[in-house]
Protein backbone atom coordinates (compact mmCIF):
# COMPACT_ATOMS: atom_id res chain seq x y z
CA UNK A 1 0.00 0.00 0.00
CA UNK A 2 2.82 2.40 0.86
CA UNK A 3 4.69 1.64 -2.35
CA UNK A 4 1.46 2.30 -4.24
CA UNK A 5 1.23 5.66 -2.48
CA UNK A 6 4.74 6.46 -3.75
CA UNK A 7 3.59 5.62 -7.29
CA UNK A 8 0.57 7.90 -6.87
CA UNK A 9 2.84 10.75 -5.71
CA UNK A 10 5.14 10.24 -8.72
CA UNK A 11 2.17 10.13 -11.09
CA UNK A 12 0.97 13.47 -9.70
CA UNK A 13 4.51 14.91 -10.02
CA UNK A 14 4.77 15.54 -6.30
CA UNK A 15 8.23 15.70 -4.72
CA UNK A 16 6.79 14.25 -1.49
CA UNK A 17 4.33 11.48 -0.66
CA UNK A 18 1.38 13.05 1.17
CA UNK A 19 -1.85 11.84 2.76
CA UNK A 20 -3.79 12.40 -0.46
CA UNK A 21 -1.52 9.94 -2.29
CA UNK A 22 -2.17 7.29 0.32
CA UNK A 23 -5.90 8.01 -0.05
CA UNK A 24 -5.59 7.49 -3.82
CA UNK A 25 -3.72 4.23 -3.23
CA UNK A 26 -6.47 2.98 -0.88
CA UNK A 27 -9.15 3.89 -3.44
CA UNK A 28 -7.39 1.87 -6.15
CA UNK A 29 -7.81 -1.55 -4.55
CA UNK A 30 -11.48 -2.32 -5.02
CA UNK A 31 -11.21 -5.40 -2.83
CA UNK A 32 -10.62 -3.27 0.27
CA UNK A 33 -13.33 -2.21 2.71
CA UNK A 34 -11.66 1.22 2.73
CA UNK A 35 -12.11 1.53 -1.04
CA UNK A 36 -15.76 0.54 -0.74
CA UNK A 37 -16.39 3.16 1.97
CA UNK A 38 -14.81 5.79 -0.29
CA UNK A 39 -16.68 4.63 -3.41
CA UNK A 40 -20.00 4.68 -1.52
CA UNK A 41 -19.33 8.38 -0.85
CA UNK A 42 -18.62 8.90 -4.57
CA UNK A 43 -14.85 8.94 -4.00
CA UNK A 44 -13.47 6.63 -6.66
CA UNK A 45 -9.81 7.05 -7.62
CA UNK A 46 -10.74 9.30 -10.56
CA UNK A 47 -13.17 11.34 -8.48
CA UNK A 48 -10.49 11.93 -5.81
CA UNK A 49 -8.02 13.04 -8.49
CA UNK A 50 -10.56 15.48 -9.91
CA UNK A 51 -11.35 16.80 -6.43
CA UNK A 52 -7.62 17.24 -5.68
CA UNK A 53 -7.17 19.19 -8.93
CA UNK A 54 -10.12 21.38 -7.93
CA UNK A 55 -8.59 22.00 -4.48
CA UNK A 56 -5.29 23.09 -6.05
CA UNK A 57 -7.05 25.35 -8.56
CA UNK A 58 -9.06 27.04 -5.78
CA UNK A 59 -5.96 27.42 -3.62
CA UNK A 60 -4.07 29.08 -6.48
CA UNK A 61 -7.09 31.30 -7.10
CA UNK A 62 -6.79 32.46 -3.47
CA UNK A 63 -3.41 33.90 -4.47
CA UNK A 64 -4.84 35.44 -7.62
CA UNK A 65 -3.39 32.81 -9.96
CA UNK A 66 -5.61 31.54 -12.76
CA UNK A 67 -5.44 28.11 -14.41
CA UNK A 68 -2.04 27.26 -15.91
CA UNK A 69 -2.02 25.46 -19.25
CA UNK A 70 -0.86 21.87 -18.61
CA UNK A 71 1.18 21.89 -21.83
CA UNK A 72 3.43 24.58 -20.33
CA UNK A 73 4.13 22.27 -17.40
CA UNK A 74 5.03 19.20 -19.45
CA UNK A 75 8.38 17.84 -18.31
CA UNK A 76 10.27 14.59 -17.91
CA UNK A 77 9.57 13.29 -14.38
CA UNK A 78 12.25 13.59 -11.70
CA UNK A 79 14.23 10.42 -11.23
CA UNK A 80 14.43 10.58 -7.46
CA UNK A 81 11.81 8.78 -5.42
CA UNK A 82 9.52 11.21 -3.61
CA UNK A 83 10.24 11.39 0.13
CA UNK A 84 7.71 10.96 2.92
CA UNK A 85 5.83 14.17 3.67
CA UNK A 86 4.52 15.18 7.11
CA UNK A 87 0.83 14.65 6.32
CA UNK A 88 1.29 10.99 5.40
CA UNK A 89 3.46 10.32 8.46
CA UNK A 90 0.75 11.79 10.70
CA UNK A 91 -1.97 9.78 8.95
CA UNK A 92 -0.02 6.52 9.41
CA UNK A 93 0.61 7.30 13.09
CA UNK A 94 -3.09 8.00 13.67
CA UNK A 95 -3.98 4.83 11.77
CA UNK A 96 -1.72 2.77 14.01
CA UNK A 97 -3.07 4.33 17.20
CA UNK A 98 -6.78 4.89 16.77
CA UNK A 99 -7.86 8.04 18.59
CA UNK A 100 -11.08 6.36 19.65
CA UNK A 101 -10.52 2.71 20.43
CA UNK A 102 -13.75 0.78 20.72
CA UNK A 103 -12.05 -2.58 20.87
CA UNK A 104 -13.23 -3.55 17.39
CA UNK A 105 -10.74 -5.16 15.11
CA UNK A 106 -10.54 -3.55 11.70
CA UNK A 107 -8.27 -4.27 8.75
CA UNK A 108 -5.25 -1.98 8.86
CA UNK A 109 -6.26 -0.30 5.59
CA UNK A 110 -9.48 0.88 7.20
CA UNK A 111 -7.54 2.25 10.18
CA UNK A 112 -5.25 4.01 7.69
CA UNK A 113 -8.27 5.54 5.97
CA UNK A 114 -9.59 6.79 9.32
CA UNK A 115 -6.12 8.16 10.10
CA UNK A 116 -6.11 10.07 6.81
CA UNK A 117 -9.63 11.41 7.31
CA UNK A 118 -8.92 12.62 10.86
CA UNK A 119 -6.65 15.44 9.67
CA UNK A 120 -8.49 18.72 10.35
CA UNK A 121 -6.34 20.95 8.15
CA UNK A 122 -4.46 20.53 4.90
CA UNK A 123 -5.09 19.17 1.43
CA UNK A 124 -7.35 16.18 2.23
CA UNK A 125 -9.89 17.99 4.44
CA UNK A 126 -9.90 20.93 2.00
CA UNK A 127 -10.49 18.59 -0.92
CA UNK A 128 -13.39 16.92 0.92
CA UNK A 129 -14.93 20.27 1.95
CA UNK A 130 -14.70 21.64 -1.60
CA UNK A 131 -16.23 18.40 -2.95
CA UNK A 132 -19.10 18.76 -0.46
CA UNK A 133 -18.27 15.57 1.44
CA UNK A 134 -19.12 15.38 5.16
CA UNK A 135 -15.82 14.27 6.69
CA UNK A 136 -17.30 13.35 10.08
CA UNK A 137 -19.90 11.17 8.39
CA UNK A 138 -17.23 9.46 6.27
CA UNK A 139 -15.12 8.71 9.37
CA UNK A 140 -18.20 7.23 11.05
CA UNK A 141 -18.95 5.07 8.02
CA UNK A 142 -15.35 3.82 7.98
CA UNK A 143 -15.66 2.95 11.69
CA UNK A 144 -18.90 1.07 11.10
CA UNK A 145 -17.59 -0.80 8.06
CA UNK B 1 -12.06 23.49 15.39
CA UNK B 2 -10.57 25.66 12.63
CA UNK B 3 -12.31 25.07 9.27
CA UNK B 4 -10.00 23.75 6.50
CA UNK B 5 -11.21 26.36 3.99
CA UNK B 6 -11.58 30.14 4.15
CA UNK B 7 -9.43 32.79 5.84
CA UNK B 8 -5.83 31.89 6.69
CA UNK B 9 -6.44 28.24 5.63
CA UNK B 10 -6.89 29.44 2.05
CA UNK B 11 -3.78 31.64 2.24
CA UNK B 12 -1.66 28.76 3.57
CA UNK B 13 -3.03 26.36 0.96
CA UNK B 14 -2.18 28.94 -1.71
CA UNK B 15 1.45 28.76 -0.56
CA UNK B 16 1.40 24.95 -0.87
CA UNK B 17 -0.14 25.14 -4.34
CA UNK B 18 2.31 27.85 -5.49
CA UNK B 19 5.33 25.83 -4.32
CA UNK B 20 4.05 22.83 -6.23
CA UNK B 21 3.40 24.96 -9.30
CA UNK B 22 6.86 26.54 -9.05
CA UNK B 23 8.48 23.07 -8.92
CA UNK B 24 6.59 21.96 -12.00
CA UNK B 25 7.34 25.19 -13.89
CA UNK B 26 11.02 24.84 -13.02
CA UNK B 27 11.20 21.28 -14.38
CA UNK B 28 9.45 22.30 -17.60
CA UNK B 29 11.43 25.52 -18.14
CA UNK B 30 14.85 23.98 -17.42
CA UNK B 31 14.12 21.13 -19.81
CA UNK B 32 12.92 23.54 -22.51
CA UNK B 33 16.00 25.75 -22.16
CA UNK B 34 18.42 22.80 -22.28
CA UNK B 35 16.67 21.38 -25.36
CA UNK B 36 17.26 24.77 -26.99
CA UNK B 37 20.97 24.48 -26.24
CA UNK B 38 21.29 26.68 -23.15
CA UNK B 39 24.31 25.87 -20.98
CA UNK B 40 24.08 24.89 -17.31
CA UNK B 41 25.52 28.30 -16.42
CA UNK B 42 22.89 30.15 -18.42
CA UNK B 43 20.03 28.16 -16.89
CA UNK B 44 21.48 28.73 -13.41
CA UNK B 45 21.77 32.45 -14.05
CA UNK B 46 18.22 32.57 -15.33
CA UNK B 47 16.97 30.78 -12.21
CA UNK B 48 19.13 32.80 -9.85
CA UNK B 49 20.83 29.73 -8.38
CA UNK B 50 24.31 28.23 -8.63
CA UNK B 51 25.29 26.04 -11.54
CA UNK B 52 25.99 23.21 -9.08
CA UNK B 53 22.46 23.44 -7.69
CA UNK B 54 20.73 23.25 -11.05
CA UNK B 55 23.07 20.47 -12.19
CA UNK B 56 22.42 18.38 -9.09
CA UNK B 57 18.66 18.83 -9.32
CA UNK B 58 18.13 18.22 -13.03
CA UNK B 59 21.04 16.25 -14.53
CA UNK B 60 19.60 12.73 -14.13
CA UNK B 61 16.18 13.83 -15.30
CA UNK B 62 17.56 15.41 -18.45
CA UNK B 63 19.76 12.42 -19.22
CA UNK B 64 16.63 10.24 -18.89
CA UNK B 65 14.82 12.64 -21.22
CA UNK B 66 17.56 12.15 -23.81
CA UNK B 67 18.36 15.87 -23.94
CA UNK B 68 21.69 16.59 -25.57
CA UNK B 69 23.59 18.35 -22.82
CA UNK B 70 26.36 20.84 -23.27
CA UNK B 71 29.49 20.31 -21.24
CA UNK B 72 29.12 21.47 -17.67
CA UNK B 73 31.81 24.11 -18.11
CA UNK B 74 30.17 25.30 -21.32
Amino acid sequence: MLSRAIDEASARRSTTVEAEHLLLALATDEGLIAAKVLADAGLTHDAIEAALDQERAESLAAAGIGPVDESRLAATPRQVRPGWGPSVKEAILRGKKPVISDGRHRPSETELLIGILQANLGTVPRMLAIAGIDRGDLIERARQA
Amino acid sequence: MIPPTGGPADELAAVVALRELADRLEDAAVEKAMRQGWSWSQVAEGLGVTRQAVHKKHLHRLIAAGVELRRRNG
